[in-house]
This record gives C-alpha cells, sequence and structure tokens, in this order.
C-alpha cells in the first residue's frame, strides 16, 4: 500500500499458465479444503432442516422476522465480488495487472458492504431484543451466519494475499496458481451464502 | 533409522481414538453427550444409575489420552526435516499438542470427583460435571493454533514434500471446523451447545480424523525416509554380495 500508482505495473508479460478451460483451478489440495467445509456447511444445515421440522412454528414465525431486503442485498454484493474475482484472476491470466488490481479493490469493498450491511441487520435484531439464545432459529440464524461471516472475513485476507500478487513486476506460473487457490476460497464463500440465503430467510 | 519406533508413534494416534470412543463412547455412554440444559437431580441420577461404567470409562479415556503425546512426537520429527535447524513451527506444534493429553486428563478427573460419591448434593455433582464437560469439549484452544501450525509448515514444504500438500490443507479445514467450539458456553441447548452439531459432532469427526490422518502421513513419511536412507548407501554396496535389510 505503500507505493505509489506509478510505481506499481500496469501490465507484464502473460505468466505462462495452463488452459483454464481445461485445467483445475488453484492446487488440488485447496479442494479438499473446500469439500470438507461445504460438507461442514451441510451437516449444519441437515440438522437445520431436521430440528425446523420438530418445531415448524416457532420456525416460520422467528424467520418472519428476518430482513429479506438485507439478506437479497448481500446476496447481490457477494455475487458481485465473485464476478469481480473473476475478473481480477482473467487479469492477472493475461498480465493485465491494473485491471486485476481495480477489479480486486473492487472485491474487497464488495466484502466491507457486506459487513456494514450484517453490522445493520444483526444491530436491528438485538434491538428488538433478538438475541442467539431467544430461540432455536435464532440460534442457527446467528450461528450459521456468524460462522459465514468468519470465512468472509477470512476471505478478504485472502484477496490481501491476491491484491499483493498484482504488485509483482514479473509473474510466475506458481503465482497464478496461488491467485487461482485463493480465488476458488472466495467462490466457496460466495456459493456457501447463496444456500444459507434461500435456507434461512426464504424456504418455508 | 529408527522407523520401527516411528511406525508405532504414528499407530498411537488412532490407538487412541479408539480407546476414547470404547472409554468416552461406549463404557462412559457420553456419545452422544449427556444435555447440558438437564437439571441437577437428572445430572445426578445419570452418576448413581451408572457410577461404576462412568468410572471405568473415564479411566480408559485417560489412559488413552496419553496415547496422543507419541503421534505428536511423530509429527514434529518431520516437521522439524521441513524447517531444518531453526525449526520455530515443529517446536510450536510440539509443545502445544503435548498440551492434548493434559486438556483431557484434567477434565476427566474432574467427572471422576462426580462420580466418586454421587449421593452428595445434586448442585455440587452438576456442577462437577459441568466443570468436567465444558473444558472437556471446549478445550481447543491450543489445538486451534497447533493444527493451523501444522497446516502452514506442511504447505510451505514445496521441495521436499515431506508430507501430502492436502494433509496440509485438511489441516487447515480442522482448525475452521473446530471454530464453533468457542459456542458452548452460550448454549445450553441447540446446535451450538456442548453436545450439538457444530462443537460435538463435527469436531468429534474433524478431531479423528486428525488423528487418523497425520498417523497415516507420519508412517508414510517414516517409511519414505528410510527408503531414501537405504538408497544413499546403497552404491557403496554394490561390492557386497548380499544386500542388507535397512527397514525395521
Amino acid at each position: 500500500m505503500s507505493t505509489t500508482i506509478d510505481e506499481r505495473p500496469a501490465a507484464t508479460a502473460p505468466p505462462v499458465v495452463p488452459d483454464a478451460r481445461t485445467h483445475v483451478p488453484g492446487e488440488i489440495g485447496i479442494w479438499v479444503f473446500i469439500l470438507l467445509d461445504l460438507a461442514t456447511f451441510a451437516a449444519l444445515f441437515a440438522a437445520f432442516l431436521h430440528d425446523r421440522g420438530g418445531d415448524a412454528e416457532l420456525y416460520a414465525a422467528s424467520q418472519a422476522k428476518l430482513s429479506q431486503d438485507f439478506g437479497a442485498l448481500n446476496t447481490l454484493i457477494l455475487l458481485t465480488s465473485s464476478l469481480l474475482v473473476v475478473a481480477g484472476v482473467r487479469g492477472i491470466r493475461a498480465g493485465r495487472l491494473r485491471e486485476a488490481r481495480l477489479a480486486l479493490y473492487g472485491a474487497v469493498a464488495c466484502a466491507l458492504a457486506f459487513c456494514v450491511v450484517k453490522v445493520f441487520e444483526w444491530g436491528g435484531k438485538f434491538a428488538d431484543d433478538i438475541t442467539p439464545t431467544t430461540n432455536g432459529f435464532w440460534e442457527y440464524y446467528f450461528g450459521l451466519t456468524g460462522i459465514h461471516l468468519f470465512h468472509l472475513l477470512i476471505g478478504l485476507g485472502v484477496l490481501t494475499f491476491m491484491l499483493r500478487r498484482t504488485r509483482k513486476a514479473q509473474l510466475t506460473g506458481a503465482d497464478v496458481a496461488n491467485v487461482e487457490t485463493g480465488a476458488s476460497f472466495w467462490h466457496m464463500v460466495d456459493l456457501i451464502w447463496i444456500v444459507i440465503f434461500p435456507l434461512l430467510y426464504l424456504a418455508h | 533409522m529408527n522407523v520401527t519406533m516411528q511406525r508405532l508413534a504414528a499407530w498411537c494416534g488412532p490407538v487412541a481414538m479408539i480407546g476414547f470412543l470404547i472409554g468416552w463412547g461406549a463404557l462412559c455412554g457420553f456419545i452422544p453427550m449427556p444435555s447440558s440444559s438437564e437439571s441437577a437431580l437428572e445430572v445426578q441420577r445419570m452418576y448413581l444409575d451408572r457410577q461404576t461404567l462412568i468410572q471405568v470409562g473415564l479411566v480408559v479415556t485417560m489412559l488413552a489420552s496419553a496415547l496422543i503425546a507419541p503421534l505428536i512426537a511423530g509429527v514434529f520429527v518431520h516437521l522439524r526435516r521441513i524447517e531444518g535447524q531453526n525449526a520455530v513451527l515443529a517446536y510450536t506444534q510440539l509443545g502445544l499438542g503435548m498440551l492434548l493429553p493434559i486438556l483431557f486428563i484434567i477434565p476427566c478427573f474432574l467427572l471422576q470427583v462426580a462420580a466418586f460419591r454421587p449421593e452428595r448434593d445434586a448442585d455440587l455433582v452438576q456442577a462437577f460435571n459441568d466443570a468436567g464437560m465444558l473444558p472437556f469439549v471446549g478445550g481447543f484452544y491450543a489445538t486451534l493454533l497447533q493444527v493451523i501450525v501444522v497446516g502452514i509448515a506442511i504447505l510451505r514444504d514445496r521441495e521436499q514434500q515431506i508430507f501430502p500438500r492436502w494433509v496440509g490443507w485438511f489441516n487447515l479445514w480442522v482448525a475452521l471446523a473446530m471454530m464453533p467450539d468457542v459456542l458452548i458456553f452460550f448454549f445450553k441447548t441447540g446446535p451450538f451447545s456442548w453436545r450439538g452439531i457444530a462443537p460435538f459432532y463435527i469436531i468429534v469427526v474433524a478431531f479423528c480424523a486428525w488423528f487418523f490422518i497425520m498417523g497415516w502421513a507420519v508412517h508414510r513419511a517414516a517409511t519414505r525416509q528410510a527408503e531414501e536412507a537405504a538408497r544413499a548407501v546403497a552404491p557403496d554396496r554394490e561390492h557386497q554380495p548380499e544386500p542388507e535389510p535397512v527397514l525395521a
């Protein structure tokens, strides 16, 4: 962050990278991580559906108090961030570093916006005397969105790590693989939210 | 080359987990965990009804806890190969990992106090039950950093690949899966209470998987190290009529 814009490369020779259409992005190990994490969330979602079945009326009455607008807004924000991350990875793969940098800064802005929306959403619930211990639905709501928010904060660190790669004078194939690994994590954070939103906010 | 000892150390991890399942699960009957929202009288009833089984189960759990240490030492040996002389990550892993037996044995002692005189005041029995259950399930604070350190060390090892890289990513997932453990103090019922899916079942799976996978990884690394050592000395022995068995 200390450098001026002039010192940062706007473009570099495209690094040698495998064909984007046929290779698995990032390194294989991140996919072990992603599949395990998705399985963890799947277990939590299954537990939620099981417990909701045991007390459908309470869960429906509680769900009615959720703000679908906040949820939808955050869905839009995260989808936009994923699009920007895609643009960032493309820019890095092609050596168009300025473009990649702008896109990734945009993704960081989206992540921060998501957190701001979340603060207002949770703040509104606390103001209405709704807490995680109010009932089972709210325990799941704060727990699932909280664990997701924790993932998103890690993702913010990952985006910063990706941004640092856009300041290198010459990118290697390993740099690109690292950037793809980070992008895969970010898309996972997005994907988890895309399941949480309908599950908690919409489904009856 | 003490490969036999390393293999034994590697096997200690899975054996410790099987000991936990027998002691904590089958004998104590703590899988699923007793509810954290039970009244003091219900907790007392549990200890009165199953006093001896719980006492024996806790003893088995405590004995199994010590078997964690050899595997931690095995992981340390190979992390130090990755890092060389100034093995900061390996020693951090060693120190934090060696706390694990204590983090299980001391909570078991507190539960043994509850089981020792279950006929005393029910509130006291419940208090000792809480004092044992909360740290047994929730005492992940040292382990969290330990698995992160193991993950980082493995992922930084691009040259030797002593452990497979996916094992490094697996360690980072274990760290993430453990995080909901911070919530058990705030909930007496539901998915984030000490018997809930997130702090108990997911962590039991992640934690047990860690001991099986790291046991396998240490076993594999020790075998490969011995093979490399055998290859390194092989050229000098070409003139000898019969090769010596180097493994074991």
